[in-house]
Parts: C-alpha cells; structure tokens; sequence
C-alpha cells in the first residue's frame, strides 16, 4: 500500500502537511509568547508577523491541517479497523474530494484579503 | 511484569510494554483528539483562550504530536548519524522551551 500507488502519495503528502503544521505551530507560539522574552524582541516579532508572507503561510498551513486531519482519519480507519486497507485507495479520493471542498472556499474568502494587503 | 534479565538487549526482548508501540498509539490518539481540539480553537478560540487547561493541554498534544512526527521523519531520511542527534535535540529542545512558554503566557493570563 506504501509503494509506489496512491498510498504512497498520500504518506508524503502527510508528512509534508505535518511538517509545514509543525513550522507554523513554532511561530504560533513564538508570536504568542514573545512578550515573554522582552518588549523589543516582542515588536520584532510583531512586525515580522503582520507581513503577507506570513499571512500566506497561515493560508497554506490551514490546508496542511485540513489534508493532514482527513488523512489521519483514513490511516486510523487503515489501523483499526478491518475493512479499512481494502479501501484505502477510494478512501483516499474521498480525502481529497472533501479536501478541496473544504479549502477551495476558504481560498477564495481569504486570499483576495491577504493580496489587497500585499498591494497597499 | 517485572523483568529479569542481565543484558539490556534480553531485557528488551522480555519487555511487554514497548516504548515505540506507546508512540504509535500516541500518535492516533492525540490526533483524533487534536482534530477537535484544533476545530474548537480556531471556530471559538477568542472564548477558550482563557480556559488555561484547554489551551495547556491543546499546546501540549500539538508539540509533542508533532515532535514525534519530526523524530519518525528524520530518522527515515537523515542518514548521518551525529547530525541526526544535533538536529532530533535541537527540536527536541525547541518544543521543550515554547511548551515552557506556553505554560507560563497561559499561566499569567
């Protein structure tokens, strides 16, 4: 199920989700407790935070958390049920189909937002 | 069940609880657990972020699922012994100071 098919697309893309989740759960928390460290290195950090880029990585990151969360439901379903390997090829086009159905709309709320920002 | 053994490896080969095998569960747990945890955080965070056990708790399952994550992909693809431990410790440490943080930001709220 791991080689070569789409199981094996389905694991790199959930390690590539979770580790862009992870850098971004690093900043998370580093924006929330810079004031921990010192005023200045909280207004750097403050500043860095309110560009585009950054908001562009939320962006991604949301996606990252929405294929990682309906991928890690198809792998318990694989590990804990008996049914769930013999249908892990449609299971993971149904990861999909809902992926797209989740982030196609929060794309198109968001990302006019962040690009008006960029442009003033 | 205690173990009687006089080599680390016999003791190994007699263990019934495995370290590995309490991660694999971890990692299922926690993430059906931060499927809804994530969800309540960002559809109703502004009113939770004061709720300190939830967002501890939040902070925590999130670094140590996603620590562990890191730890099973840089033992995959980081051949190089010495640097994988600079790197897995560097991580390790990282998580270890913004859960500190965390606690202590939550903790002043």
């Amino acid at each position: 199920m791991y080689r070569g098919k789409e199981g094996q697309w389905a694991f790199y893309l959930h390690r590539i989700a979770g580790v862009t989740i992870l850098l971004y759960l690093l900043l998370h928390a580093t924006e929330l407790t810079a004031p921990l460290f010192g005023a200045g290195f909280a207004k750097a950090v403050s500043a860095a935070f309110q560009t585009d880029s950054y908001q562009l990585l939320r962006l991604l990151t949301v996606g990252a958390i929405i294929y990682h969360a309906l991928n890690g439901i198809r792998i318990m379903l694989m590990d804990f049920t008996s049914w769930g390997t013999r249908i892990q090829k449609a299971v993971w086009y149904v990861v999909l189909v809902v992926f797209i159905a989740l982030y196609i709309p929060i794309i198109s709320s968001t990302l006019p937002t962040i690009l008006k920002m960029g442009g003033q | 069940m205690a173990i009687k053994a006089r080599k680390f490896e016999e003791a190994r080969r007699q263990a019934t609880f495995n370290l590995e095998l309490a991660w694999w569960v971890f990692m299922r747990v926690s993430g059906l657990l931060l499927l809804f945890l994530l969800w309540a955080h960002v559809y109703i965070g502004p009113r939770l972020i004061s709720i300190k056990a939830y967002d501890i708790t939040l902070l925590a399952l999130a670094l140590l699922h996603g620590s562990n994550g890191l730890r099973y992909v840089l033992d995959d693809y980081i051949h190089n012994g010495s640097l994988r431990v600079i790197l897995k410790s560097t991580a390790y440490l990282l998580a270890a100071v913004l859960l500190l943080a965390g606690a202590l930001f939550v903790a002043k709220l």
